[in-house]
């Protein structure tokens, strides 16, 4: 039988007995994030909601309801099931890989700026779409293919520059600024050779853009979401304890290189899907698990706070982008950095002033 | 350790802003909700197949309700007569129109921007016939737009081709007739201009744009948008001294304000952008009174002329050669 | 008995006498003339030196006129005067950064300067209708020395005061936000789009004589302040503690050296646009040759920078013919690698 037992005031065991040949479970659960995780995914429902009810076709919320159960006219279906519920679904599911990469990449560099935006990725793959757009003219399959490509690419460089007997967190995001100042240069040039029209359809990329995804892109992000949540929580732990330092970890009897190897593959895999999807999203990987941190009051990067943070973060934001400007669309990447920003400095701020 | 922070602040304050946010964006909709006419429903059964970039598509002979997605539409087709129910928006470069396709722009609808399609708009203008060029609508799109109403997206021999584009939009909307009408003044005008100022078009002419910093200038080049207008079909010289373009025919150049005299000191003509009152961009307008350029022979010689020429379909180029007739072509031959 | 003291080893690189360091910085501020005349004679178009001098002088008699001394006088020697001052304040202002948070990394850039200044830009271009680089100048200055200040208040207000991990976020934070809105801003409006896109790559190209009258007292003012504080600035190196004990006043630097900041780096980017790494690699190399002396370190990188950034505007004009590639892409063409290098090394030149 599963037991719920209260060890402290702040935190839950829950025993799960041996059965089956299934081996018995202690989960350790803080109350606390608990109580903010559910907290964030209601705020995300009733935003999702929201998300297929307004729009420059305005539908009330019972027909949106009632087409997600039964139908509904065809046109309701056409604008709710195909347009909305597929981009809506797409937000919530980008802002989790982007969130889960962000508390991935933060753990593994033990400081709170490293995330792929930072560490010259975004920068990377923003570079490889417009070359993709600007040089060679390509659609979305190529673009996108041209972001992931440069990506990675990047994050190799950095990687492999910043490697000295092992990698040291201050010193990987010291050569992702560095060349991502570099590549951010190279955008400059070739955004400053192109027409005026083309740069704003790069620029609009390169923002990071919901607008026009549907179904074909949700299922590949959704399939390897599937996949790389299960691994990487399944890491979290070990994640934790190496944020004490190798030393603390090596004693403790965790196999570092290897965990540390895996998880940044699996963080690296999400975010280039989720660039691959819809360009350059910035700063939800950076925001979401710090802002995720501060709810939950725990001391490390938590990852599953964070999928959630980032999930809810970028669905707002890309409502507003939407509907701010109406019947003007803004691409979700420049709101992300925006509200992000906002919520990050006024964050920075409390924390000043509670001395 | 876990620090007990109070949790209540740290969350209310937020939520409370976003969803005020959220809500107050949302409510910024004032569109109604759909009505019960659908666009299934198509008064006349009548219909024509029409040959597009993306196959085959059966238009209703009679359109009511056209709707351009793509940039250059709205003048193409209001070119053959027909005035779109909605398009892009255009209010944020409102002065680089001419004053008829202000007033265009101020009355209709629009469906979003360049290369940013809204395609709930598009729906909520109820088309029955939706038409664009394959430059801003890829088959995905295509595709979306289908199930609203029947989509015509063309093709040209080159991005922004506006003649062979501007045809088949008419074809499409049944006004080839007074498409082809249009052309035909256009290539007799055209001679007619040729013919009249020979001496003119023979002596060296250069075409200058915006530069990419001050002082500084782009040369515009025979097959570039603009450059065609004035090199292919005007027949202008090219003056000596402008660079060979690089590789990849964008059409123009960027050149530093240093080269000034190298390049355009060849030049008898030199003729800029401007907008329809004639008036040049603020980039251009510095450029042309630095002192490198005021010493330049067609300075000099008062032979640096501003035209209009965002032609896109064959209407506006009738308008080009009026003005180029009335603001460089009588002048320059009195000089 | 005890062991004697053994000093501290001094690498081979770092000149020791106070005579090597003055003629190594005569020898470098004749370098900083022959990289001015260099710029002058340099470009789209070269001019040789003789032709270069025959202008100037033609100039300074009021005489004649013509393309060479247009070129000459009229383009390139306000722009070589203006890239000398920025140059100038960029290395100063990276100085007085890294020496103030104990940062060898940090950079104006970082600490969000050139999106306070963008973003100021956007609104000048977007509510004024600024289109010229007279009129972007204010809009400029006033967005970076805004950004600046208010990165390091918010910056000190934390736990531990302005640790450089907390200004390096909150700079991030800072200008992550400004970008974003100078962003939104740029995607609603084309005429702010055009007018960013060029603006935000940092160029020098027609800086003019009225440029420079702007903004030189604000740079002088920077360097004059720079120069009182860098003693105690070698005392707060040793640690606040000890600095205080040996009677430097340290919140009274702290402020000078805020407000120093603030000036050059806000007058550097209102004159030319965003330029990054100048403030970042000069110092670094300087520290290696001159050592942990802030005087000296300070003087060689008010010498150095402007080479460094004529250079690069030099190189900005050769590399692409006829067009221009502007300086601020250079430098991080060149900064960035040397960042990483920098990075790299086991033992970063420290403070």
């Amino acid at each position: 039988m599963t037991r719920v037992d209260r060890v402290t005031r702040s935190a839950l065991v829950i025993r799960w007995p041996q059965r089956l040949a299934l081996p018995a479970v202690s989960l350790r659960v803080d109350v606390r994030v608990v109580v903010v995780c559910a907290i964030i995914v209601v705020a995300t429902l009733a935003v999702f909601l929201l998300a297929l009810s307004v729009g420059d076709y305005a539908i009330p919320l019972k027909d949106v309801l009632a087409t997600l159960v039964s139908g509904g006219t065809p046109r309701s279906q056409l604008v709710v099931g195909e347009w909305r519920l597929p981009r809506a679904l797409l937000g919530v599911v980008l802002g989790v890989a982007l969130g889960m990469s962000g508390a991935v990449f933060q753990s593994l560099t033990r400081n709170p700026l490293g995330s792929p935006d930072i560490i010259g990725f975004s920068t990377g793959a923003y570079t490889g779409g417009l070359v993709v757009i600007l040089v060679f003219g390509g659609g979305y399959l190529q673009t996108a293919i041209g972001a992931v490509v440069g990506g990675l690419l990047t994050a190799v460089l950095v990687y492999a520059l910043a490697y000295h007997r092992g990698i040291q967190g201050f010193r990987l995001i010291i050569v992702g600024i560095g060349v991502s100042a570099t590549l951010a240069s190279i955008n400059s040039w070739l955004v400053t050779r192109a027409n005026l029209d083309d740069a704003m359809q790069a620029a609009v990329w390169g923002s990071g853009s919901l607008s026009g995804l549907g179904y074909e892109q949700l299922w590949p992000v959704l399939a390897l979401l599937l996949v790389a949540c299960p691994i990487l929580l399944a890491h979290a732990p070990a994640l934790r304890q190496l944020e004490l330092g190798d030393d603390t970890a090596q004693a403790l009897g965790v196999g570092a290189e290897r965990i540390r190897l895996s998880a940044l593959l699996w963080g690296i895999v999400l975010v280039a899907i989720a660039t691959a999807a819809a360009g350059p999203i910035a700063f939800i990987a950076l925001v979401a698990p710090q802002v995720a941190r501060r709810l939950t009051g725990s001391a490390s990067v938590a990852l599953l706070p964070s999928a959630l943070t980032g999930g809810f973060l970028l669905l707002a934001s890309d409502l507003v982008a939407q509907r701010a400007f109406a019947p003007t669309q803004l691409p979700v990447g420049v709101m992300t950095v925006s509200i992000g920003g906002v919520y990050f400095v006024w964050l920075l701020l409390r924390e000043g002033r509670r001395k | 350790m876990i620090r007990h922070t109070p949790l209540r602040p740290r969350l209310v304050a937020p939520l409370v802003a976003t969803f005020l946010l959220v809500g107050l964006t949302a409510c910024a909709t004032d569109t109604e909700a759909g009505t019960a006419a659908t666009a299934g429903d198509t008064t006349s059964t009548d219909t024509r197949s029409i040959d597009t970039a993306y196959g085959e598509v059966e238009v209703p002979a009679e359109a009511q309700r056209v709707v351009a997605v793509s940039y250059d539409t709205p003048w193409q087709l209001a070119a053959v007569g027909v005035t779109p129910v909605a398009m892009q928006d255009y209010s944020a470069y409102a002065e680089s129109f001419t004053a008829e396709q202000q007033e265009l722009i101020a009355e209709t609808d629009t469906v979003g921007a360049f290369f940013d399609l809204n395609v709930e708009a598009v729906l909520a203008a109820e088309p029955d016939l939706i038409v664009g060029d394959v430059l801003e609508i890829d088959e995905a799109t295509f595709e979306k737009l289908s199930k609203i109403a029947p989509t015509v997206i063309f093709e040209g021999d080159y991005r922004g081709d506006w003649r062979n584009i501007g045809g088949s939009i008419a074809n499409a909307v049944g006004a080839s007739g007074e498409f082809e009408s249009t052309r035909d003044s256009y290539d007799a005008e055209l001679s007619r201009l040729q013919d009249t100022y020979t001496d003119v078009l023979a002596r060296p002419w250069a075409a200058i744009g915006d530069g990419d910093v001050e002082g500084g200038f782009s040369v515009l080049y025979p097959g570039g948008s603009v450059g065609a207008l004035f090199f292919d079909d005007l027949g202008a010289t090219l003056a000596p001294g402008i660079p060979e373009q690089e590789a990849g025919d964008k059409g123009w150049m960027y050149i530093s304000p240093e080269l000034t005299t190298t390049v355009l000191s060849g030049a008898e003509i030199i003729v800029t952008g401007a907008d329809p009152a004639g008036a040049l961009s603020d980039s251009l307008a510095g450029t042309v009174t630095t002192p490198l350029f005021s010493a330049l022979p067609a300075a000099v010689s008062d032979n640096v002329y501003g035209v209009w020429s965002s032609v896109t379909d064959y209407g506006t180029a009738l308008q080009w050669l009026e003005t180029v007739e009335t603001t460089v072509l009588i002048p320059a031959s009195a000089s | 008995m005890s062991a004697p003291v053994r000093d501290v080893p001094v690498p081979a690189h770092v000149m020791r006498s106070t005579g090597t360091r003055t003629v190594a910085l005569i020898f470098a501020f004749f370098l900083l003339v022959a990289a001015l005349i260099g710029s002058l004679a340099v470009g789209a178009r070269y001019i040789p030196p003789a032709e270069v001098v025959n202008a100037l002088v033609d100039a300074l008699r009021g005489r004649g006129g013509g393309e060479v001394q247009e070129i000459v006088v009229g383009l390139r020697l306000p722009r070589a005067f203006v890239g000398a001052f920025v140059g100038a304040a960029l290395g100063v202002a990276g100085a007085l950064i890294q020496a103030l948070t104990r940062n060898p990394l940090a950079d104006p850039g970082i600490l969000g300067v050139n999106a306070g200044a963008g973003f100021l830009v956007t609104i000048g271009i977007g509510w004024f209708g600024v289109s010229d680089i007279q009129g972007y100048v204010w809009f400029a200055f006033l967005g970076a020395a805004a950004a600046t200040l208010l990165v390091f208040v918010i910056g000190a207000a934390g736990p531990s005061g302005a640790t450089p991990v907390r200004l390096t976020l909150v700079g991030v934070a800072l200008g992550a936000l400004l970008s974003g809105v100078s962003s939104m801003i740029s995607l609603l409006n084309p005429t702010v789009f055009e007018g960013m896109r060029f603006w935000g790559a940092g160029t020098l190209t027609s800086r003019d004589e009225h440029v420079l009258y702007a903004v030189l007292p604000f740079v002088v003012l920077g360097l004059v302040l720079a120069a009182t504080v860098a003693a105690p600035l070698n005392a707060i190196a040793l640690g606040e503690d000890l600095a205080s004990a040996l009677g430097a006043r340290v919140l009274r630097t702290r402020i000078i050296v805020i407000i120093a900041v603030t000036l050059l780096a806000g007058a550097a980017t209102a004159a030319a646009g965003p330029i990054g790494f100048v403030g970042l690699m000069v110092p670094h190399v300087v520290r290696w040759f001159v050592g942990p002396d802030q005087r000296w370190i300070l003087a060689y990188t008010a010498v150095c920078a402007p080479i460094l950034l004529l250079a690069a505007d030099v190189l900005g004009r050769v590399v692409v013919p006829p067009q221009e590639m502007q300086v601020g892409i250079v430098t991080a063409f060149i900064g960035a690698p040397v960042l990483v290098l920098l990075a790299r090394r086991r033992k970063i030149t420290g403070l």
